[in-house]
């Protein structure tokens, strides 16, 4: 007899299907959590919002109207469509070497941006980069068939190296060590499809070197010097 | 496509600008609800209603005529929230401890009064609020979009473009950090 995980038991509470449907029905230690866990989820309401009228659709009409094209177009993009992310986080990239190399050689006048501006961009854009990687890593080893691993882990390699290098130049040897070994992940998982053999071994190696771990920490990490910065009162 | 949005959206597919401002008018109060759940902050979910519906309508010739029209703008409306916050650095607020006295009122709240009552769910409100702040871009969508929009996971990970188990993923972490932000609200489950 297996309980419910607490995963299963937070599914079960919002109504989707779980391998544990069966036997929570039946069993009263889990009947007993499950009636916790929604307990807990009813009270967490949504936040109030501010309440928009009937006029509002109209005003968004009025605003948006005059950036329209005569016709719908497939062509040209917003400036923050996911598709430009990829461009986007070169451009980052760059800033990020501009930033490090002005961390190490003395400071001129007329630098376009400011370091702690600087800072926070490499902030936000090295959290994305692992937040992404995990979410492809979470997604090889929960499923047999990943869809779309390889192309998405050969998007994240050029980003990762880029990263890695600058953590490595600046001095950070923690960081480099963690984009290091995602690194070596991501390689493998880009190298196309792999024999079941490898795949497990992959898996097995992320699971037992703790990659996940690491990358959830280091983001937590990268996120909170990312918040701290963002404080009013924080240095300008 | 059925429903009300079909003709309109063929209407606009052919260059009829008038049938797109139906579509914005009809939509833009239930887009800007979401994005401000997902960006928590009025000005960018107002930002974000914008830059969906001039998505959207660059979009319409890519829209798949036998989808949703509203399940695809709500997607969009999502990347955009998403995108959004990642550009922006986010205020996080701080969750303060409920005091001993307002926790047995919280855990006592069917016998409260009704403006008491009224006060305990306001500062609830607040604390969600600001716990939701502590989630991370990806952890926030999935959790806001599972519980407080009652999207089944398998639309959420076609939404955020991830399998279905990293989906499910991001909501456990998302539940697992409110349950330690916000159990002297609720009832921590064993």
């Amino acid at each position: 007899m297996r309980h419910a995980s607490d995963e299963e038991l937070i599914l079960l509470a919002w109504g989707e299907p779980t391998r544990s449907d069966a036997h929570a029905g039946s069993c009263v230690r889990c009947q007993l959590r499950l009636s916790r866990m929604r307990e807990f989820l009813d009270g967490i309401q949504a936040p109030p919002f501010p309440e928009k009228d009937e006029a509002y659709g109209r005003e968004v009409w009025r605003r948006i109207a005059p950036r329209l094209a005569d016709r719908p177009r497939s062509t040209g993009r917003a400036l923050f469509a996911p598709a430009s992310f990829l461009r986007a986080a070169a451009i980052l990239a760059l800033v990020l070497g501009a930033f490090l190399i002005g961390r190490v050689t003395s400071r001129r006048a007329g630098q376009p941006i400011s370091a702690p501006v600087r800072e926070r961009i490499l902030l936000v854009a090295v959290g994305d980069h692992l937040e992404r990687s995990e979410v492809v890593l979470l997604d090889f080893v929960n499923s047999d068939s990943p869809a779309g691993v390889t192309e998405r882990a050969r998007d994240l390699l050029a980003n990762n190296r880029l990263y890695r290098q600058t953590a490595a130049r600046s001095g950070d040897p923690t960081v480099a060590g963690v984009l290091d070994e995602l690194e070596r992940v991501l390689i493998e998982m880009a190298h196309g499809p792999l024999s079941p053999e490898s795949r497990e071994g992959l898996r097995r190696r992320i699971e037992t070197e703790g990659v996940l771990f690491k990358i959830h920490v280091l983001d937590t990490r990268v996120r909170a010097g990312e918040n701290a910065l963002s404080q009013p009162g924080t240095r300008s | 496509m059925e429903g009300i949005d079909a003709d309109a959206v063929a209407r606009a597919r052919a260059g009829d600008r008038e049938a797109f401002r139906e579509l914005v008018e009809r939509h833009s109060r239930r887009v800007f609800r979401l994005a401000y759940r997902l960006t928590g902050v009025e000005e960018d979910a107002e930002d974000v209603v914008q830059e969906t519906f001039l998505r959207a309508y660059r979009g319409l010739p890519r829209f798949d005529e036998r989808s949703e029209f509203s399940t695809w703008l709500y997607r969009i409306a999502t990347n955009c929230s998403i995108d959004l916050t990642r550009r922006k650095p986010r205020r996080v607020d701080r969750v303060e401890p409920l005091e001993e006295s307002r926790l047995a009122a919280a855990e006592a709240s069917d016998s409260l009064a009704g403006p008491e009552r009224q006060a305990l769910a306001s500062e609830t409100g607040r604390r969600v609020a600001a716990a939701l702040t502590r989630l991370s871009p990806m952890e926030r969508t999935a959790f806001v979009l599972r519980h407080f929009e009652g999207r089944p996971i398998a639309e959420i990970a076609q939404t955020l473009q991830v399998r279905a188990g990293a989906a499910k993923n991001c909501v456990f972490r998302a539940v697992s950090k409110l349950r330690r932000e916000l159990v002297p609200i609720a009832t921590e489950p064993q």
